[in-house]
């Protein structure tokens, strides 16, 4: 092999902080080859994405930097601030997270990705500038380039940001492009299209890439060589091959195991973690009792042609309505005792307002909402404060959804205290819920601040169980947290299901996600429900065009599998118009 | 953008409108003229038919009824016309006349001060925020720290004090209590250039207190876009540290300055109200002060009216400023 | 009072992502974590890592940290004992003439000199004082309390329906229309008038014209707040609203509020003394650190110096206490990416 392009040697990055030095990056070493991809993969806080940066020159000057990084020949820390810049944006490009807060807000689009030649090439004009831009933008696939590139960050949606960003990142053929967690922020099916095409960015300039993810799907298909990365150490690093398919490590071993997989179902004996403990949980209560068929059962949740209309209005004083947007389209689904009920779509399809109404319990704008058999429009105002013991949430973001200046045992018995519990079985009962999701009684006097993220999750399950719910309606519960962490909170809902006998709405964007918790699964698009079946009959043979879009587009921790796809993928755009149905078929064979 | 702008404009006119009548009606209710039209003093008092054609007249009679008072003057004002001044002396001038002389007098005070003072601390905030933890950021957060704790007063007393204290070491100084030289030729080269003098001591201080809340303003917002992503973005563009900051950070720390901006202005309005008492000029501040003393309701519904209008000037102003630099808001 | 010399506000609502998340930082995320802070794979392991420090406790040491917090408290409490003891203990009185020594300068019998209608300026600035500090502190609460209410309300019903959002423009109207108000010549109007019933009735006054801004300021929090997941989950559990706004909202903008009302001493203190100084403040028999800037003679410094020195020394105080509490409250703030 030629030279490094990228080589770093034990580097290592501290910051000062309230609580002594952070120790940010330790030791770090590994070299990025011409045309290489190479991916870096960590949990949050791993030191990932700050090793990145150290890489271009962009670390708070706070930030201590030792160790060693040749880029091009050229000892990034000898080089000043311009000098540097010189090759930032020309011989090494970078693509961040977040690209609503990573584009400049107040200048168009196009401005933006020609300010990127123009720096670097003085001598090309304003004029041609610009039309490269559209050019490029019309490379990443936006829409009617030359219209949008007059248009300003906040018109474009979040993946279109994204592409706009890569042509940003490509536009002056780099040697070495860093990507961020770029797709972090996007929908399953659009990260597919952005990671597609940041590899066909890739091999059409030729550029090496160095890609920071927390998501080993999205490595599975992109990468040639893998780090992986732990409190700030590097754990190990290999061919993607071999990490994927003979990781030496125990952390590798863990990290691939508690991603969950959509490819595989239980019976074939998924590695991961969550589905482990599920099927483990799910034999003892085989077991036990002879299942009810479904149709005996109670139902806890009916829902028949909800629909929620928003008013589109213009004018400022005398408003009118010009048009209307259905978030919520005329669905229906019911929710039998001892089930669950996963409702997948991506962001704006309209889950959260589903949820959002049913939560409200009172008379939907259209339609009906039954629970546990009486209409929530029929409900007298005591009845109401009595049913929201029965129907409990379990939010998002753990972070968000505590109140911080509250000690948990205060937040698990708020419910309560709305219900009216005497003081004494409310203190019993916070230390069996603590227990019940696996945290000790002992934490009851702590603040939420002093948890991390799945023992934050564990003190919102708790609160939902609180008044011995019929049915909770989670809302992403594991979308904020990561890969191992998420599989544990997994295992710990499905086995409160099976133990406690309570209904779950799980509500997700993730497909892999719902796979082993689930019984039966409602697509959602555009506020409808476009499919609504048994798990495994979604999954083994998607009825709608849009299911088989999701399920196709959910990274598979496989290497050869991706590249297969991938292959698939290519192949397709060879013939224009390809059927649709052939991706879809394949993944599922 | 012509909408929102248009918008907010009708807003604000509302807004004044409501205000001044408020201080209006205020005025006529806490206000006793007549008390100050029968000087004690007088050796023989007026006959009452007199006295009642004397508040008629200027539409300050007790006896009539408030809302009578106001809708008077409400149908004045649509006519352009403010009333005449009340108070000791019977010279019935118009509210109207009498702004219209103090307000050029008043408003270089003020245009001055509020663009001198919050270029300054746009500049000053900026830098202090860039070059955060340097000699220069500590001593212009010292400085705007300790002119914002002072009042007014106190810092025109400092100002005046030091020129005090040149004038008796050197001889010369600036004029420190008129605006114009009554005994120089109007329209002389002496007079413009005494009358630039006399201006400078009363604008360091409003821009003095400007620039001090300006510049804290300025380095809060700026300190928010030197953490933000899109300055790294355009860092990893390949733009140096200096040039990031002036294409793409200026311009974003700038926009939240256009709210503040309709306060700065409300703010000089105050503090020329000192300015004008203490360096005796006959403006606003000096003539809303003896308006108030002599019970003029009157001159005070127009001091007040002109107060707003400036406000509302400057809030406008402001949002098309916003406007222009904000494309999110268009 | 639309003061220019307010220096609150300055951190604004932009502030309250550092209330709510205590350490982010943007570069290192979660970084800062203790490792072993991060959730194992199953519940066994639980034990949080980092050393049980509440919030509260943590600002507690970082304000006791800071230098200028103690300069702040230390001069606070000399003036606040001056004010107390000072009067006392000292032969003259504010209204008494010594006509044969006026206009000199400090002596051992006059210690920092007598005006030129013969009142002693010491006696009359310890008097000052006094007035100053009961009108500062008491103007500041009811701002506070006033600017709560109005906030927190507002706020809160924006979000509920078309009453809502109708209530809460109706009050952010108010709010705008007292800030086009020039409250300065609406605090000469009233203030004399009601200067004939007691000095107190300044205090209501001042606070009367000084909510609006700080209202903004805590309506954008709460919108923030009211928005926020648990929130959200107190009202899916059927919790009243009032029990939400006084356990969940009230408590995560408390911090703020503190720091508001210390600058709003500061802000009631200079707005006082500018009323007074033009004449329109605390009257005859009271007596302001504005009234007895008032007798200020540009030929002898001794007549304003002190009052002035006086005044800033406590103006002073307050504000860096306050700024030192914010410190304390959001050490990120402006972290820098460059």
């Amino acid at each position: 092999m030629s030279e490094p392009i990228l080589s770093v040697r034990d580097l290592s990055v501290t910051f000062p902080s309230e609580y002594g030095t952070v120790r940010a990056v330790q030791n770090l070493s590994y070299e990025v080859y011409k045309g290489e991809a190479l991916a870096i993969v960590g949990e949050s806080g791993s030191g990932k994405s700050v090793s990145s940066l150290a890489v271009m020159g962009l670390l708070p000057r706070t930030a201590t930097i030792t160790g060693e990084i040749e880029m091009l020949g050229q000892k990034v820390f000898t080089l000043n601030d311009r000098q540097l810049s010189a090759l930032r944006g020309n011989s090494v490009s970078m693509v961040f997270q977040d690209p609503l807060s990573a584009l400049t807000p107040v200048y168009r689009v196009g401005q933006q990705i020609a300010e990127v030649v123009r720096i670097h090439h003085p001598e090309v004009s304003v004029k041609q500038a610009e039309k490269r831009a559209v050019e490029l933008l019309d490379a990443v696939g936006i829409p009617e380039p030359a219209r949008r590139s007059n248009q300003y960050p906040h018109e474009y949606s979040g993946g279109m940001r994204q592409r706009a960003m890569i042509a940003m990142a490509i536009a002056n053929e780099p040697e070495l492009i860093i990507a961020d967690e770029p797709t972090t922020a996007l929908d399953v099916t659009i990260q597919a299209q952005v990671m597609d095409l940041l590899k066909s960015a890739q091999e059409m300039i030729g550029a090496a890439t160095v890609l920071i993810t927390h998501d080993m799907g999205v490595v599975a298909g992109f990468a040639d060589r893998v780090l992986v990365m732990k409190d700030s150490r590097m754990v190990e690093t290999g061919g993607v091959d071999d990490i994927f398919y003979r990781p030496q490590e125990e952390y590798t071993r863990n990290l691939l195991a508690a991603v969950p997989r959509v490819d595989i179902a239980d019976a074939e004996g998924s590695k991961s973690v969550a589905g482990t403990a599920m099927r483990k949980i799910a034999d003892a209560v085989d077991a036990d009792a002879p299942v009810i068929p479904r149709e005996e059962r109670p139902a806890v949740l009916e829902v028949e042609d909800l629909a929620k209309v928003y008013p589109i209005t213009k004018g400022a004083i005398v408003r009118r309505k010009v048009g209307e947007q259905r978030a919520v389209d005329g669905i229906s689904f019911d929710i039998r005792e001892g089930e669950c009920l996963a409702l997948v779509g991506e962001s704006g399809c309209g889950k959260t307002t589903t949820l959002m109404e049913i939560m409200q319990l009172r008379t939907p704008q259209e339609g009906v909402i039954r629970i546990g058999g009486t209409e929530t429009g029929a409900l007298t105002r005591k009845d109401r404060a009595a049913l929201r013991s029965d129907i409990t949430m379990v939010f998002q973001d753990p972070m968000a959804s505590l109140d911080p200046r509250m000690p948990i045992a205060d937040i698990i018995k708020e419910p309560m205290r709305v219900q009216g519990y005497s003081k004494e079985r409310m203190d019993e009962r916070v230390d069996w819920l603590l227990k019940m999701v696996g945290l000790l009684p002992e934490h009851a006097a702590r603040f939420p601040t002093e948890f991390s993220g799945g023992q934050r999750q564990r003190v919102g399950v708790a609160r939902a169980l609180a008044c011995d719910p019929k049915l909770i309606v989670l809302d992403e519960p594991t979308s904020a947290l990561d890969v191992t962490v998420q599989a544990g909170v997994l295992a710990m809902l499905a086995d409160l299901r099976a133990r406690l006998g309570v209904s779950f709405l799980f509500v997700s964007h993730d497909l892999s996600v719902v796979r082993h918790i689930s019984d039966r699964i409602a697509v959602m698009q555009k506020g409808k429900i476009v499919e609504l079946g048994d798990t495994e009959d979604v999954f083994s043979d998607p009825q709608h065009e849009y299911s088989r879009e999701l399920l196709a587009a959910v990274p598979i921790p496989d290497p050869e599998i991706a590249r297969q796809r991938r292959r698939n993928i290519i192949d397709r755009s060879r013939f224009e118009r390809a059927d649709n149905t052939e991706v879809g078929q394949e993944k599922t064979s | 953008m012509i909408r929102f702008v248009s918008l907010r404009v009708l807003t604000y006119a509302i807004l004044a409108f409501v205000a001044t009548s408020f201080a209006y009606l205020l005025a006529a209710s806490l206000m006793h003229p007549e008390e100050v039209l029968y000087p004690p003093i007088a050796t023989e008092p007026l006959p009452p038919a007199t006295a009642q054609m004397y508040l008629d007249v200027r539409n300050v009679n007790p006896d009539t009824p408030l809302f009578e008072r106001y809708a008077t003057w409400l149908g004045g004002l649509v006519r352009g016309d403010l009333g005449v001044t009340t108070g000791t002396n019977k010279s019935m001038t118009p509210v109207i006349d009498e702004l219209g002389t103090r307000i050029p007098i008043s408003l270089r005070l003020v245009v001055l001060g509020t663009v001198i003072g919050t270029s300054l601390g746009i500049l000053l905030g900026m830098i202090a925020a860039v070059r955060r933890d340097s000699l220069g950021d500590r001593a212009s957060t010292l400085l705007a720290f300790f002119v914002l704790s002072l009042p007014t007063p106190v810092i025109i007393l400092i100002v005046q004090q030091i020129n005090q204290g040149v004038m008796d070491t050197t001889g010369w100084g600036l004029p420190a209590i008129n605006p114009i030289n009554p005994l120089l030729e109007p329209g002389s080269w002496e007079s413009f250039t005494y009358q630039v003098k006399a201006l400078i001591m009363p604008t360091i201080v409003l821009a003095l207190t400007a620039a001090a809340s300006y510049s804290r303003y300025m380095k809060v917002t700026t300190l928010d876009v030197l953490g933000s992503d899109y300055l790294r973005t355009a860092r990893a563009k390949g733009l140096t540290r200096g040039r990031a900051m002036n294409r793409h950070g200026l311009r974003m720390a700038l926009i939240p300055m256009g709210q503040y901006f309709a306060f700065a202005v409300g703010g000089a309005f105050s503090g020329s109200l000192f300015v004008e008492l203490m360096f005796n000029w006959q403006g606003i501040g000096r003539f809303a002060i003896s308006a108030i003393q002599m019970a003029d309701v009157n001159g005070t519904a127009g001091v007040v009216l002109y107060s707003a209008i400036l406000t509302l000037l400057s809030a406008t102003f402001a949002d098309f400023l916003q406007g222009a630099l904000d494309p999110r808001i268009r | 009072m639309t003061n220019p010399n307010d220096i609150r506000g300055t951190g604004d609502a932009a502030k309250l992502r550092e209330t709510t998340e205590p350490d982010a930082n943007p570069v290192l995320g979660s970084a800062v974590d203790d490792p072993q802070l991060r959730d194992a794979e199953l519940p066994e392991d639980s034990a949080p890592a980092r050393e049980s420090l509440g919030r509260g406790e943590l600002l507690r040491r970082r304000f006791l940290r800071s230098k200028s917090a103690w300069v702040g408290m230390i001069v606070f409490a000399l003036l606040v004992v001056m004010a107390i003891v000072g009067p006392m203990i000292y032969q003259y009185g504010p209204f008494e003439r010594d006509l044969r020594n006026a206009l000199t300068g400090p002596s051992a019998y006059h210690w920092f000199g007598v005006n030129e209608n013969g009142l002693d300026i010491f006696a009359r600035t310890m008097q000052g004082l006094r007035i100053s500090l009961v009108i500062g502190i008491g103007t500041a609460v009811l701002t506070s309390f006033l600017a709560l209410v109005v906030g927190i309300v507002a706020g809160y019903i924006s979000h509920k329906g078309k009453w809502g959002a109708f209530g809460d423009g109706a009050l952010v109207n108010l709010i705008n229309l007292f800030l086009v108000i020039p409250s300065i010549l609406l605090l000469m109007l009233f203030s004399p008038a009601l200067q004939r019933a007691s000095w107190l009735w300044m205090i209501p006054l001042l606070a009367g014209f000084a909510w609006m801004l700080t209202a903004r300021v805590l309506r954008a929090m709460t919108q923030q707040l009211v928005r926020t997941e648990y929130v959200e989950a107190a009202r899916f559990m059927g919790v009243n609203p009032i029990i939400t706004m006084t356990r969940h909202i009230i408590p995560n903008i408390a911090s703020w509020i503190i720091i508001d009302t210390t600058l709003g001493v500061s802000a009631a203190i200079l707005g006082e003394t500018g009323l007074s100084f033009i004449g329109f403040g605390i009257q005859y028999p009271q007596v302001s650190l504005g009234t007895v800037l008032q007798g200020y003679n540009i030929s002898a410094p001794y007549t304003w110096v002190p009052p002035a020195a006086v005044l800033a020394a406590l103006v002073i105080s307050v504000n860096l206490m306050g700024e030192a509490l914010r410190d304390a409250l959001d050490p990120t703030s402006g972290s820098s990416r460059l």
